[in-house]
């Protein structure tokens, strides 16, 4: 059915709005209602490629064009109705594994797809949907190309999974409140036990009146993993400034349950500051440190990231970065995960369409 | 304290099962029966089951529980076994028929860190002499290990030549396994004991061929595979004397590839006689469980490209197994081997009397400690940069003695938390297959399962 309707909508945007002028001057054709006058579609493009060079701690250097990101997708709306489809692209393996598809092709995924209904303020979705809080939180850092959200970095929550999602949005732009049922295994994986996750998620913005974009995010994800229902819970919150051209703020993730350990406790804290100059120069950078188990005592087994970028916006789909990577770990954490402690350059192209859209900021 | 040590255990199983069920998660779903195979023949034994859980090891190193050293215990990461322990060596009769101490389980190859392997050979020996011999000190078993990887890994750093182990030296385990070949080769006793000979012709027997393991089953190959085998033999040469002469899968065989698909293959010789047949095992090859724990380069293109490049530096010399190589066959990733009475593996349930000895083992222990250390030290880099830390060998074996011996004691403890959870959960630990992940019915003809 999606398909039909997405092929539908791709038909009525090739036809000449009933109603406009013809562009060559000719006369115009009288007004007629449609329905179809509210459909609205938009092709979803985000596109990074790079070349990488890297030195992981204790092995030769490396270095690679590749294309970590290649997502192309069609949202649709009318009236109230909403859906979007969304590929990535992937290589066939994963994890370092060599068994993949003709090779290890790059081949195309779902990453979302969803249909869902606005009524007033309040927005349902279910499919492939897009999760709460690691939306919310790479939304004002904006350089997703740069570097992704640390929770998401770390595997700790999944940017997307199989669910429905509910969201009601605060009058007068104070935010929104959501609610998330979901999977828990992420996008990336089938369903492996029968319990849900759960995740509720509010963002506030106090002062919207005053047109001040500061931003408050709380979220909770009452969340298991594997077969055996291991406990993967997550508190979330945050603070920042979400300006147009300036941007910062600090979040924190206390983690219960980590890797198929359910006793596990973590913590992750982070920080980020942006900025836009001139219309055209972009600045990041962000830090985040990670104690990998809290119960540990006085055994250290952290993870320091920090990552800085300087790019430049070439024209408003197109912009171009350099990027310095540092992970520092413990002794501890170097030791059990070998190949992490990595010293990276990169150089990344990002294009993506629409130019600017709350849409794509959800990509 | 029982509640908390209740609600542990709790936690520990339910850990255990999640990270078995999530690396076997393709398994499961695709071959079920051959999976609640594998698994019951994990649960037989403390070491049945350490054969099986490499992923759980590699989990508790990647958690920290097993990493902790005061040296750079990933640094550096070593071409290797990936998953030494003792059972995983063996004897292999190379190409000019001369038997040597070797890797002879390169499935799981690829780059490890070189301190994993050390402490996996040495659990492995320590939950193999706990089996063997209560009375003994296990961990002293593991410092022999230690001290002869040691001692060997810095003899090479400071240039002694690497050498093939062709004898048993003062080892009664070593002595009994050599003795053991000499008289298999001797007698082909893979072909005594696994075909017969029917009007001139030469044929596996199907069914049960040794009544002491009614667990080894051989069955008919789907002809398709069979079909499929010239063209994977011809990479040994187009002579007449590498043609198929009858094929069969098998099934019992291994631990961590219980579920892996098998066909013993018999080759026509230099006659046409049926007495110098050549006997070939095809073995299906998966992901190592150690996949990507290395840089952001991969090792090889493929899994059976791992495998071979590993043997091929490896081993002493290249021809160790003269018809070793890494292939495709009906699209599934496969080794081929020789198949020889001869290839005799070190076997934990052959450490019993005499050859179960305090000073027995430690003398195995000593063989293998520094067959690794030769392993490891294949490569200058690597080599180096090992010696390099062990400037104070006695802390180096004191530390891995001490690791040995706590994950020893958290193997036995997972096992009997592995077969209280595979007697509450059932066969294949609660995860199964659905209709739609079942593969079809060539593939599923192709898997098969144990009659």
């Amino acid at each position: 059915m999606m398909q039909h309707a997405l092929f539908f909508a791709l038909m009525v945007a090739q036809t000449p709005v009933e109603g406009e002028a013809p562009l060559d001057g000719g006369t115009a054709a009288p007004p007629v209602a449609s329905a179809l006058d509210e459909l609205a579609w938009s092709p979803l493009v985000d596109l990074f490629t790079e070349y990488d060079w890297q030195r992981p701690a204790g092995a030769e250097p490396f270095n690679a064009f590749a294309v970590p990101r290649a997502h192309l997708g069609l949202e649709a709306q009318w009236r109230g109705v909403r859906g979007r489809v969304l590929l990535e692209g992937v290589y066939s393996t994963q994890g370092g594994a060599l068994i993949g598809t003709a090779g290890d092709s790059v081949v195309a995924r779902l990453r979302e797809a969803w249909g869902g209904y606005r009524w007033r303020f309040l927005e349902a979705r279910l499919g492939m949907v897009p999760t709460l809080a690691v939306p919310a939180l790479e939304g004002p850092w904006a350089l997703r190309a740069v570097a992704p959200d640390g929770l998401e970095a770390q595997r700790l929550l999944a940017p997307a999974d199989l669910g429905a999602t509910l969201r009601a949005e605060a009058p007068k732009g104070y935010g929104w409140l959501g609610v998330a049922v979901t999977n828990g295994e992420g996008y990336t994986q089938r369903e492996l036990d029968a319990r849900k996750s759960v995740e509720v998620a509010a963002l506030v913005r106090p002062l919207p009146a005053a047109a001040r974009p500061l931003e408050v995010l709380l979220a909770w994800q009452s969340g298991s993993t594997g077969t055996t229902s291991q406990r993967a819970d997550r508190a979330t919150g945050g603070v920042w400034w979400n300006g147009a051209h300036f941007g910062g703020g600090v979040d924190a993730g206390y983690l219960l349950g980590l890797s198929d350990d359910g006793g596990r406790r973590g913590l992750l804290l982070q920080a980020f500051a942006r900025a836009e100059l001139f219309d055209r120069l972009l600045l990041g950078a962000r830090v985040h440190w990670l104690d990998r188990d809290l119960g540990g005592g006085s055994t250290d087994n952290s993870w320091l990231d920090v990552v800085a970028a300087v790019g430049a916006r070439l024209a408003a789909p197109l912009e171009v970065f350099a990027v310095f990577h540092r992970a520092l770990l413990s002794p501890l954490a170097r030791a059990s995960l070998p190949g992490s402690d990595v010293a990276e350059f990169r150089l990344t192209l990002r294009l993506h369409w629409p130019p600017a859209s709350t849409l794509s900021s959800e990509l | 304290m029982t509640g908390c040590a209740g609600a542990a255990a709790d936690d520990r199983a339910g850990e255990l099962v999640a990270v078995l069920t999530r690396s076997d998660a393709v398994l499961l779903r695709s071959r079920p029966t051959l999976m609640a195979g594998k698994y019951a023949v994990m649960a037989a034994d403390p070491y049945s089951y350490l054969r099986g859980e490499l992923a759980v090891e590699r989990h508790d190193w990647e958690m920290g529980r097993a990493s902790g050293s005061a040296l750079q215990a990933s640094q550096p990461l070593v071409r290797s076994v990936s998953d030494p322990h003792p059972e995983n060596f063996g004897l292999l009769v190379a190409g000019d028929g001369t038997a040597a101490l070797e890797p002879n389980d390169l499935d799981s190859s690829d780059r490890a860190p070189w301190l994993f392997e050390v402490r996996r050979l040495l659990s492995g020996l320590v939950v193999g002499a706990r089996m063997a011999n209560g009375s003994l000190d296990s961990r002293q078993v593991a410092l022999a290990a230690a001290q002869a990887y040691a001692a060997q890994m810095l003899a090479l750093a400071a240039g002694e030549r690497p050498a093939r182990i062709v004898g048993p030296a003062d080892s009664v385990v070593l002595v009994d396994l050599f003795q053991r070949s000499a008289r298999d080769l001797a007698a082909h006793s893979e072909l005594t004991d696994f075909t017969v000979v029917q009007d001139g012709h030469r044929r596996f027997v199907r069914g049960v061929p040794d009544s002491t393991s009614p667990g080894d089953v051989v069955v008919e190959l789907p002809q398709a595979a069979r079909d499929d085998l010239p063209r994977v033999m011809a990479r040994l040469g187009a002579e007449a004397r590498f043609a198929v002469v009858d094929a069969v899968r098998i099934f019992g065989s291994g631990v961590a590839s219980f579920p892996r698909v098998r066909a013993r293959v018999l080759l026509r010789g230099e006659t046409d006689g049926p007495d110098d047949d050549v006997m070939l095992e095809v073995k299906e090859l998966g992901e190592s469980p150690l996949a990507g724990w290395y840089g952001p380069a991969l090792t090889e293109r493929d899994a059976p490209s791992r495998v071979e490049a590993s043997a091929r530096m490896l081993w002493a010399r290249p021809d160790a197994d003269p018809l070793f190589f890494g292939t495709q066959w009906v699209g599934l990733p496969v080794l081929v081997r020789s198949e020889l009475g001869a290839n005799k593996g070190v076997k934990v349930s052959r450490w019993a009397g005499a050859r179960a000895s305090q000073e027995e083992l430690d003398r195995l222990a000593r063989a293998l400690g520094g067959l690794l250390a030769r392993l490891h030290g294949t490569l200058a880099p690597e080599r180096e940069a090992i010696a390099a830390q062990l400037g104070h060998p006695d802390d180096f074996v004191g530390e891995q003695a001490d690791a040995a011996a706590a994950r020893a004691d958290q193997v036995l403890a997972d096992f009997a938390t592995f077969r209280a959870a595979l007697a509450q959960r059932g066969p294949t630990l609660g995860l199964t297959s659905t209709a739609d992940t079942r593969p079809n019915a060539d593939v599923q003809q192709l898997f098969g399962s144990p009659p």
